[in-house]
């Protein structure tokens, strides 16, 4: 007995050590998706030099244009004449209108477009409308490929307008038999000067101009734009010529289903699109709720897939599974860090504080890193966003950051400062349930008005974080799969 | 640890080297008549010349070589972060 109570000590010491240890681990879990962030940026460079472009050809085949639609009159006439004026030759290309039972103007619309561009504008409408986009568009795929005149398919959304030569640079890569399809760079289109849609045009720079780039040289693509996917033939037939209706993340599954069956899908960044996207947070959340479901679900779908290099090369690569499970397992990772640091602070302090002042300058530096990286793939958009990008994490995190890479240019910094500490280390989990607060402000009588200052306060990263949050819940609560449309207004001009 | 090989995994990889054995896919030449060249204002369009098609593409990997001047900016950023870091430290 007195042999045990003498251990107490020893024991204790051993306990705190451990404890240590694991909050160590839990800080060291939260630099994942930074590395993994910066790594991905690290081989963007690497597209000047292994790209597609070596491989294209002037190839000019007959592409049929599948858009579907329901209630997009207020988009329709403008998508349509743009895409009649691409520079393609004209008689190598049809527009397929699925109108999935619309209740507004779209079918007087889609007579006067067939009026005016006989034999190259067709409206194919479902009686019965309602079930999402995947089975809209298979109803188009039915009729297209019965037809033997195409020889290539380009799927996109009403609202998206193409720049005139980027069907023309998409095609040029299926000269290649090896590639099945190709994705363009969707550009946020509308011209708000703050707001939602200027951290799309953020988000979009990073995830597609610059993140794209990362995975054309990767050799795996994640996904394929949902405006701007254009397959061959032989690919659509391959992968059974239907677009898969199990999941919220058809396109994902389609790019998938491509690369497993041993094509390869290029990004071209030189063949931009403009997107009209949502301007307020609750379309937003329930736009990026439906993205972030569908990755859930294609986790699960495609568990043999991941880090097993023997099923595919790419997909299936320690590359593309640690960018994947970066992003989905963000959340875990931020309440990871936040609980680490806590942690450590209650067991010792001064600790806590080396490993913050220690570790705070790489995801500084990392983010430093990727907003230039990102800005300097299409400079035009990124001179345009820079202050979204600065303050992507939020203006909250953003001064946390600053305080923390510059102490002594912070007045918190002297004296008793646990508060501010504890608040500093608790605000990277803290932030997502007040990204879910921000959307409920939306919803009140003074939303529109404190919404938006909300959003730069709580950042529109931590809003992904939360979204990617409701995704496991709603998932895990096998909620109803609703297709929430976004609401199309033609704001958008090329 | 790797399960091996698969059936599908077979086929998968006999398909990517079948598919690689293959000629380019080419389309047929576009043929412009006098009236259609005169509705372009006589120019040919880019799509009815091969030659500038290649043209378009090379310009297009050139620019890719831009991506490296991104990279210089982004390392001079953070380099003059961590100086301005170190010297107010």
């Amino acid at each position: 007995m007195n042999d045990v109570l003498a251990a107490g000590p020893a024991l204790t010491g051993i306990g705190h050590d451990v404890l240590v240890g694991i909050f160590l681990l839990f800080v060291g879990f939260g630099a994942i998706p930074v590395l993994a962030g910066l790594a991905q940026f690290l081989i963007i460079p690497l597209h000047a030099l292994r790209n597609h472009y070596r491989e294209t050809g002037p190839y000019l085949p007959n592409v049929a244009v599948l858009v579907p639609a329901w209630n997009e009159a207020a988009v329709l006439t403008a998508s349509v004449e743009r895409l009649m004026s691409l520079d393609y030759p004209p008689d190598r290309r049809r527009v397929y209108v699925v109108d999935d039972a619309s209740t507004d103007d779209t079918p007087a619309v889609m007579a006067r477009l067939g009026d005016r561009f006989p034999g190259r504008v067709v409206h194919l409408r479902r009686e019965k409308g309602g079930e999402g986009k995947a089975h809209t568009l298979n109803h188009g795929l039915r009729e297209v490929l019965a037809d033997d005149w195409m020889e290539a398919l380009l799927i996109m959304d009403a609202d998206v307008i193409y720049a005139a030569d980027s069907l023309r640079k998409m095609t040029r890569h299926l000269a290649d038999p090896t590639v099945g399809a190709v994705t363009a760079y969707i550009r946020e289109g509308s011209e708000d000067a703050h707001g939602v849609t200027r951290f799309i045009g953020f988000d979009y720079l990073a995830a597609q101009a610059a993140s794209r780039r990362a995975q054309n040289v990767a050799g795996a693509m994640a996904c394929l734009a949902g405006g701007a996917q254009l397959h061959t033939r032989e690919n659509l037939e391959a992968i059974g010529g239907q677009i898969d209706t199990s999941s919220l993340a058809e396109d994902t599954v389609t790019t998938f289903r491509t690369q497993l069956a041993g094509r390869r899908v290029v990004f071209e960044p030189h063949a931009r699109v403009l997107a009209e996207e949502p301007a307020g947070i609750d379309a937003l959340w329930k736009q990026r709720l439906r993205w972030a479901r569908g990755n859930v679900q294609i986790t699960s779908m495609y568990r043999h897939l991941w880090f097993r290099k023997s099923v595919h090369p790419g997909l299936g690569g320690f590359f593309f599974g640690v960018f994947w499970f970066a992003i989905l397992l963000l959340p875990l990772a931020m309440l990871l860090t936040s609980v680490g640091l806590i942690g450590l602070y209650l067991l010792d302090s001064d600790l806590a504080a080396s490993v913050f002042g220690a570790a705070v300058f790489v995801p500084v530096a990392t983010f430093v890193f990727m907003i230039t990286m990102t800005i300097s793939v299409d400079p035009r958009v990124g001179l345009k966003v820079w202050k979204e990008a600065l303050l992507f994490p939020g203006a909250i995190s953003f001064t946390v950051l600053v305080g923390a890479t510059f102490p002594t240019l912070v007045p918190w910094g002297a004296g008793d400062a646990s508060g501010w500490t504890l608040f500093v280390y608790s605000w990277l989990v803290l932030c997502v349930p007040m990204a879910f607060l921000v959307r409920k402000v939306e919803l009140t009588r003074w939303g529109r008005r404190l919404a938006p200052i909300g959003l730069y306060l709580v950042g529109f990263g931590p809003m992904m974080c939360a979204i990617t949050v409701d995704a496991y819940v709603k998932e895990f609560r096998g909620a109803a799969m609703t297709w929430d449309k976004t609401e199309k207004t033609g704001r958008v001009m090329a | 640890m790797s399960r091996g090989r698969t059936t599908s995994d077979r086929s998968t990889s006999a398909i990517e080297k079948s598919l690689a054995a293959r000629p380019y896919r080419v389309s047929p030449p576009v043929v412009l008549t006098a009236a259609q060249l005169a509705a372009f204002g006589g120019v040919l369009p880019v799509w009815a010349d091969p030659l500038a098609l290649a043209d378009e593409t090379e310009a297009d990997r050139l620019r890719e070589r831009r991506l490296f001047a991104g990279l210089a900016s982004a390392i001079a950023v953070v380099v003059l972060l961590w100086t301005v870091r170190a010297l107010l430290m």
